[in-house]
């Protein structure tokens, strides 16, 4: 590497150059327009169930604050992250009582707090005696300025969204080879080469049955919990595992590492399938062939006009419009798994094999968009090899093993969407010429159609949706979604028409006024179709949407991780202490940390999404000009949607 | 058909259904309902739950099905002389104060979720009560029941229990009116006073071991204020309705002792404003349960004038 | 449990003041108020001008005391205080003074500050309604002899008493509700 090659190199990534420096620039010199002297400031905030007012404050650092409390209705708590300040507040006193959390005090009555506020950033208040539904929810915001952190995220924001665009522009080191398909020959590891534990272990017929039965018990237990244990929320394992734990776990492990690896230990489908192939363990081709319950199942093929994703998009958005009433309610909870259970064991009776999984499950919307991003898939090791089979046991299934559950074809497998690793396929090959396989994340970029392309703003705007209504500090917004119990049915009207319309309408709007910019700006190649841009683009929303989901549970799981451990001593509220863990105070998992994991988290989803979407431009358009052209008004609404995550977390 | 795979068939379905059925069984066997009974025989064990939105302290088993739609009913709780109790306190939704002054049980704070027992010798008969004295809800004034302890062989006596009448869908919204005293007697239930200043603001109300014995009266209020005969107490009433802000009255009507009355009614609305504690009338005994809440960020300033106006239209002239 | 004996309206103060003549020197005697039970006591306490009166708190809460001059209207809030403590205050001007408390509505206690010494309080009988009273080492001289109570007024308005050396005087004020009490001319 002469100098003259290493100032070519250098030339070339001029781009990236001057944009870290603008950035730099920018975030050094940003005057904010506040005045922040320090100061003392009085401060009185009034809770009520559930929020907080005033639900947002801002205070300079450095500032003292005297800070008092007031509860107009029931005892509530206050927490203030990073401040080492927890209070209770009782109604029809005047006073309140006090103790710094992480010195072990005991509370002290005072009229008022003084404390200082400490470095720049978001810190959240919140409730932190259980006082109703959605005391979890309960908290507002107190932002000590300057805001530094949201200012180095819309920076990066920029930033990442800039450099995406300029190494668009950078020629690639592949020879002229530009662009990216489905076949391409990038890294792949096969894991069950060899003769390692894990081949053996998915060969083993008892394998999906021992991964499974453990989470039958589980949801067993977690329906009786539901219905006869504590109606409060977070004393009942049923809430905390299922839409903490489990959640959390399902968005941050499950999914990116294993893509739809969930769907392999589901026990929604577990009675309906034993029911309809009346086995467990072993095979029974009869099964398949069956046309009566007295055999198994009636085997019918689900309805072609239902076999989209729009029945499950709608079921999806319908349980978001009622999930702050289903996760704060055990009862509500239960009913619903519940019922997903029987409606399990229903479909598997009438339709062919795992219809339910494929066509009714909400659940499946969400995993099949986001499996996409996942680092392991199951493909063939040789597609040659199946063009010449004629056993095509994958799909028929055979003495040794089921045909392919999830109703698609192995050997023709290209993407993570419908697999649901079960491992049946594997068993089933004669060829042995199905594998797991590791691979670089985010390798699945084939969307086609327009259902899909809708589940995956549906899935974005859910996630801002809930960071709104959820994580945010209007508590007005959170009564309106407590319907059941507030009663405001105007309110709850306009929230869900809202949420229905933004992820239906209005988001889908902007990416199609999107693709039609992108189409004018993409040159080279004119047999590319508005509607290909829009469906083919959508994609970006995926990487970008698992972080931004990514991002919300983090709070979730951080804040209210110490009621999960509490409740696996007491799961019923009952007053059971198992494992000693019951009466433990809640506290906080260092929750001021909460936004400096958010933004890079957010950045990483949408450096990944315009990465992909750089691959998607240059699949479509020859000239690298044309690529960028086409992916900016794409890239722009990504970082637009990621200014709005930033705003609603950090800002 | 009885091969090794049905076997294994078989022993696949009995780690399923038998563990079922274990977990069922250990969940009924310890449940609260059916906690076998204390160590000591001979002890009256009660599950008493905290239920804020029918205020009440229930017998009865709250889950998450029926919290929902079921009215549970106040809890008498009935002994004989001489019996050791325990109760088992629970919450269904948020902190409640559990007290039985006495007896000494308490106050106890009862956090959701969280199971605390209390227990205590029933040594002299009598009906005592028992209340929630930690703000809880609109039914929180309500949220007393009856020890009743009764001699041996003796018929228990029936107190009639006390339950909330707020929440019932005879209980309307406030009045059409902008008449304070109309307004005034509406808040005066609504907002509990009467549950411990008595119907009509009589008092009478029993605040065991206070200075106060009873919870002061209301209806007394007009002389407290120093109005002087129902010309002037109507007269004051008018001003009050008329004039918001009492200090920026520019032509004060003929009443008598004017400043006087009104300084007494500054001093009253402050009392209500800021509450007020009753001392133990005997320092060792217990604390007395009935304890003036401040009412300052819970009611309106309105709210305040409706109530005292409504307390000096009560009092009875021709008794003066 | 508080009997009504306090707040009884059985309280009479009957003073005698000279007509004409220098004014009486002030008093420099001391007396005391209690609070108790959430009541003063005494309900009805009569002071010379000038006398120093100690308001003591023997209550287990806090109190306050706060005067109302019945004739001006004027209050004057001479503070909060706990159990044990006590303040002091100095009577400069005749009349009747309401003691109230501003934490406790209820309490309520009548200083009736007289300009001469020669004053006494009773308390009538609860029964017949009827006291009887003597105000002794009076200087001769022409008096009015006036009756306090905090509800009744006296029958024809102060009395005209001569008193002479030596002498002894018998005067039976009446003493009724207002509208009977008109003076007599």
């Amino acid at each position: 590497m002469g100098l003259k090659s290493g100032l070519r190199t250098v030339a070339a990534y001029w781009p990236i150059a001057a944009v870290a420096a603008t950035c730099v620039a920018v975030m050094l010199f940003a005057a904010s327009g506040d005045d922040l002297s320090v100061t003392e400031r009085e401060i009185s905030i009034v809770a009520r169930q559930w929020g907080f007012t005033p639900h947002r404050i801002f205070v300079n650092t450095g500032d003292t604050v005297d800070l008092s409390l007031v509860s107009v209705d029931v005892v509530h708590g206050f927490y203030l992250e990073g401040h080492r300040v927890e209070a209770e507040i009782r109604p029809g006193k005047l006073g309140f009582m006090v103790r710094d959390p992480s010195a072990g005090e005991d509370f002290r009555e005072v009229e008022s707090i003084r404390f200082v506020a400490g470095l720049p950033g978001k810190y959240r208040y919140r409730c932190s005696v259980t006082c109703g539904t959605l005391h979890p929810f309960m908290q507002g915001e107190m932002i000590v300025r300057p805001n530094l952190p949201y200012r180095a995220g819309i920076v990066g924001t920029i930033g990442v969204t800039l450099a995406a665009f300029s190494m668009m522009l950078v020629p690639s080191k592949r020879n002229g080879q530009e662009g990216v398909s489905n076949r391409e020959t990038k890294w792949r590891l096969d894991l069950l080469a060899g003769s390692g534990w894990l081949g053996w272990l998915v060969r083993k017929r008892w394998f999906q049955f021992a991964v499974v039965v453990p989470n039958v018990l589980v949801l067993f237990f977690f329906l009786v919990s539901g219905f006869v244990g504590s109606p409060i929320g977070n004393r009942n394992i049923i809430i905390t595992v299922v839409w903490i734990l489990w959640w959390f776990l399902l968005i941050t492990i499950f999914v990116p590492l294993g893509g739809r690896v969930w769907c392999m230990m589901c026990p929604l489908p577990f009675f309906g399938e034993w029911f309809a192939r009346r086995r467990l363990i072993g095979v029974r081709p009869e099964a398949e062939k069956s046309r009566s319950l007295k055999t198994g199942s009636i085997n019918r093929t689900w309805p072609r006009k239902l076999s989209g994703m729009w029945v499950q998009n709608l079921l999806f958005l319908a349980m978001c419009s009622v999930s702050t009433i289903l996760v704060t309610r055990p009862a509500l909870t239960a009913a619903v798994l519940g019922g997903m259970l029987l409606a399990a064991v229903v479909v598997h009776a009438v339709f062919r094999r795992r219809s339910f999984c494929r066509y009714l499950c909400p659940l499946n919307a969400w995993m099949g968009l986001y499996s996409m991003t996942a680092i392991s898939e199951i493909r063939t090791r040789d597609s040659s090899v199946c063009e010449d089979c004629t056993d095509h046991s994958c799909v028929l299934g055979s003495d040794a093993a089921w045909g392919c559950p999830w109703m698609v074809n192995p050997s023709k497998l290209d993407r993570n969407n419908h697999c649901g690793l079960c491992m049946e396929c594997i068993k089933a090959c004669p060829n042995d010429n199905l594998t797991i396989r590791a691979r670089p994340p985010c390798s699945d970029v084939q969307i086609h159609r327009y259902d899909e392309a809708w589940m995956a703003f549906i899935m974005i705007t859910l996630v801002i949706a809930y960071s709104i209504t959820l994580l945010g500090p209007w508590a007005t917004v959170k009564d309106w979604a407590n319907v059941s119990e507030v009663g405001n049915w105007g309110g709850f009207a306009i929230h869900t028409a809202v949420v229905w319309f933004a992820s239906l309408v209005f988001v889908p709007g902007l990416w199609y006024a999107a693709a039609r910019l992108g189409r004018r700006l993409g040159r080279g190649a004119p047999e590319v179709r508005v509607s290909d841009l829009f469906v083919r683009f959508s994609y970006v929303l995926v990487p970008l949407g698992l972080a931004a989901w990514a991002a919300f549970s983090f709070p979730l799981i951080m804040v209210n991780f110490s009621h999960v451990t509490s409740s696996l001593s007491d799961p019923l509220g009952w007053g059971w202490d198992l494992f000693g863990t019951a009466d433990h105070t809640w506290r906080p998992l260092l929750p001021e940390w909460i936004p400096h994991l958010q933004i890079p988290l957010l950045l990483l989803g949408l450096g990944a999404a315009l990465w992909r979407g750089a691959a998607i431009a240059s699949s479509l358009f020859p000239s690298r000009r044309g690529a960028l052209g086409s992916l900016l008004p794409h890239g722009v609404l990504c970082s637009v949607i990621t200014i709005i995550l930033l705003r609603l977390y950090v800002g | 058909m009885w091969g090794d795979a049905m076997v294994k068939e078989r022993l696949a379905a009995t780690a399923v259904i038998v563990p079922m059925l274990v977990v069922a069984a250990l969940v009924y066997r310890y449940a609260p309902a059916t906690t076998p009974e204390s160590e000591h025989p001979g002890t009256r064990v009660f599950n008493l739950t905290g239920v804020a939105a029918d205020g009440v302290w229930t017998l009865g088993d709250v889950n998450g099905l029926n919290y929902w739609w079921k009215h549970f009913e106040p809890a008498t709780l009935h002994v004989t002389e001489g019996d050791w109790v325990e109760i088992n306190l629970r919450s269904a939704d948020l902190v409640h104060c559990f007290y039985i002054p006495a007896f000494s049980v308490g106050p106890i704070d009862i956090e959701p979720g969280h199971s605390r027992r209390v227990s205590f010798r029933a040594s002299t008969a009598g009906v005592y009560q028992y209340y929630c004295t930690s703000m809880c809800g609109h039914c929180h004034f309500y949220m007393r029941g009856w020890v009743v302890v009764t001699p041996e062989g003796e018929e228990p006596v029936m107190p009639p229990a006390i339950g909330c009448p707020l929440c019932i869908p005879d209980y309307g919204p406030p009045p059409e009116t902008d008449r304070l005293v109309e307004l005034g007697a509406y808040f005066y239930q609504q907002k509990g006073c009467i549950t411990c200043h008595g119907p009509e603001g009589r008092g009478g109300i029993e605040n065991p071991n206070s200075t106060n014995a009873t919870v002061p009266d209301h209806f007394t209020t007009a002389q407290k204020l120093f109005l002087a005969s129902p010309e002037d107490a109507d007269a004051f009433i008018e001003l009050v309705q008329h004039e918001p802000d009492l200090a920026e009255v520019d032509e004060p009507p003929e009443i008598e002792r004017l400043p006087i009355v009104m300084t007494r009614f500054a001093n009253a609305e402050e009392i209500i404003r800021t509450g007020r504690y009753s001392a133990k009338l005997e320092p060792g005994g217990p604390e007395p349960p009935l304890q003036m809440p401040a009412w300052k960020y819970l009611v309106e300033e309105r709210e305040i004038d409706a109530l005292l106006v409504y307390f000096v239209s009560l009092y009875g002239w021709e008794e003066g | 449990m508080r009997a009504d004996g306090p707040k009884n309206d059985l309280d009479v103060v009957v003073v005698l003041d000279r007509v004409g003549g220098a004014d009486p020197p002030p008093a420099t005697t001391k007396a005391s108020m209690d609070q108790r039970g959430l009541v003063f006591i005494p309900h009805v306490l009569g002071v010379q001008r000038g006398t120093t009166v100690t308001f003591l708190n023997n209550d287990n809460d806090e109190h306050n005391v706060y005067f109302l001059d019945d004739q001006t209207g004027d209050t004057l809030d001479i503070g909060t205080w706990g159990q044990g403590v006590s303040v002091d205050h100095t009577f400069e001007k005749a009349g009747t003074i309401i003691t109230l408390c501003k934490l406790h509505l209820e309490m309520a206690a009548y200083i009736v500050v007289v300009e001469s010494p020669w004053f006494v309080q009773i308390a009538l009988d609860a029964s017949s309604r009827q006291g009887e009273f003597a105000i002794e080492n009076v200087p001769p001289g022409e008096y009015e002899l006036s009756v306090w109570h905090k509800k009744l007024k006296q029958k024809g308005g102060p009395a005209i008493v001569s008193v002479g050396r030596g002498e002894s005087i018998e005067v039976n004020p009446i003493i009724t509700k207002s509208k009977y009490a008109k003076a007599v001319n």
